[in-house]
């Protein structure tokens, strides 16, 4: 069900938001040993958020759309007396005295926490094989990856274990599992969603965001989590805007959308199923009424050295006081990461922040073309677990970037 | 050896093989990118608050 259909549901007085929460926390019991989704599961405060949520519309108290709907939050967004892991051994046991905005606004607009979503260890990597709580499975296949690093929300959602879920994304951490689950994931503008309480990874590059069942529902969840923070310090002031398409019908919406498919990079290495899923897309949404142009983006590897660089420096920047006296509590694999980052001169921190405010006026200039360019997330569907390349169009590739 | 790995070596931090060529990449990489650099721009704008868009 999704958070359109349940809201419905709940007003028209089919279902409540105690009945959809115990319809959660029962898959959670039933599939949360297999898929390991969770890393804390919260019963008690669900049942209580979910009654008061049923007795305020009662009352006649109506919150919006995600008022009684159960979700579940990210593991690095921080939580008033629940634990808040980050995926880690380092923070295992720490639990914060305040409530992340994200998680704040959530439970303004009404919504219900149902648990906590395991992750990649501190957000820094996209397999979710995570060396602390074990590895998180894809509901499609459990022998393969679900994505990362917002897995465990990815999984929470696919599975209907929460009807929705937050996520954060540094370098793909919500688009990745949204990819390999089949759901919709969202990062938008940086800036638009305060990060207060969300514990860093690269701070110029992390986003909160939606990880839901259909777009229609990211556009949702948009609208309670987007708006000026003064907590946080990258938080923007604009307008308050609704994101939710006003237009009821795809094929309005589509109708006065220009679409770019790039010819150049996305399409060059690629699994012949992703590319066929993608291009159907593209079908479907011509049919629809949208204009379509091929035409060839700026250099994406120039994008991907830059970002990469930036991750690593500031990634190294957070965690180098941890790494230095707890070394054997973190995964080799970020802390690889994390001593790739030390090893960057600041120099070159610097350069590539200059060639990012470059790259940035020359996309926006590309990006006047059109409305949107559709791509692929991943070049590949979810590799198996704990295997670390893969075969993308007869060609070895790392999983980490492929 | 590139110069990052040597340097990165003088600071006592141990890289395998594999980080070793990944550092190696991005220090490539960020040389051939610095010709996009504009050299005579501040390099304070780096800093400058982007405008919001709308």
């Amino acid at each position: 069900m999704t958070i359109a259909e349940a809201a419905q549901a709940i007003r028209s007085g089919q279902t409540s938001s105690v009945e959809l929460t115990e319809a959660c926390l029962a898959r959670i019991e039933r599939l949360n040993p297999k898929l390991n989704a969770f890393i804390t599961v919260t019963p008690e405060i669900a049942r209580r958020q979910a009654a008061q949520a049923d007795a305020e519309l009662r009352s006649g108290l109506d919150r919006g759309p995600l008022h009684g709907i159960p979700i579940a939050h990210k593991d690095l967004l921080c939580t008033q007396d629940v634990r808040t892991t980050s995926g880690s051994k380092i923070f295992s046991d720490y639990v914060p005295n305040f409530d992340a905005t994200a998680v704040e606004r959530l439970a303004e607009a009404g919504a219900v926490m149902v648990g906590k979503t395991g992750l990649h260890e501190h957000a820094c990597g996209v397999t979710c094989n995570n060396p602390h709580f074990g590895p998180i499975r894809n509901p499609w296949d459990s022998n393969r990856i679900p994505g990362g690093s917002s897995g465990g929300s990815a999984v929470a959602v696919a599975t209907g274990m929460a009807i929705a879920a937050t996520g954060s994304d540094t370098g793909g951490s919500i688009r990745i599992p949204a990819h390999y689950c089949g759901l919709a994931g969202f990062k938008a503008t940086f800036g638009l969603v305060s990060k207060y309480g969300a514990l860093p990874l690269a701070f110029s590059l992390d986003h909160v965001g939606p990880l839901t069942q259909t777009i229609y529902d990211a556009a949702l969840m948009l609208d309670v989590l987007a708006g000026h923070d003064p907590k946080d310090p990258c938080s923007v002031r604009r307008p308050k805007e609704s994101f939710v398409p006003a237009e009821q019908d795809p094929a309005d919406v589509l109708k006065s959308t220009r679409v770019l498919l790039p010819r150049n990079f996305f399409f060059e290495t690629i699994d012949v199923d992703v590319k066929r899923t993608i291009l159907l897309a593209a079908q479907n949404a011509e049919s629809a009424g949208a204009t379509f142009v091929m035409g060839a983006v700026p250099d994406v590897n120039q994008l991907n050295a830059v970002a990469n660089l930036t991750f690593a420096v500031e990634a190294a920047a957070v965690h180098e006081p941890y790494l230095r006296k707890r070394r054997a509590s973190y995964g080799a694999d970020v802390a690889a990461n994390v001593d790739i980052g030390r090893a960057i001169p600041a120099t070159a921190y610097v350069q590539a922040q200059r060639l990012r405010t470059r790259l940035q006026q020359v996309w926006r200039m590309f990006l006047d073309k059109a409305d949107c360019i559709l791509t692929p997330v991943c070049p590949i569907a979810a590799p198996p677990i704990g295997q670390n390349t893969v075969d993308v169009a007869s060609r070895l590739a790392d999983v980490r970037v492929a | 050896m590139a110069d990052w790995t040597k340097a990165a070596e003088a600071r006592g931090i141990e890289l395998n093989e594999t980080q070793k060529e990944r550092l190696d990449a991005m220090e490539k990489s960020v040389t051939l990118l610095a010709a996009m650099i504009d050299w005579k721009e501040d390099p304070c704008q780096v800093f400058r608050v982007q405008e919001d868009p709308q």
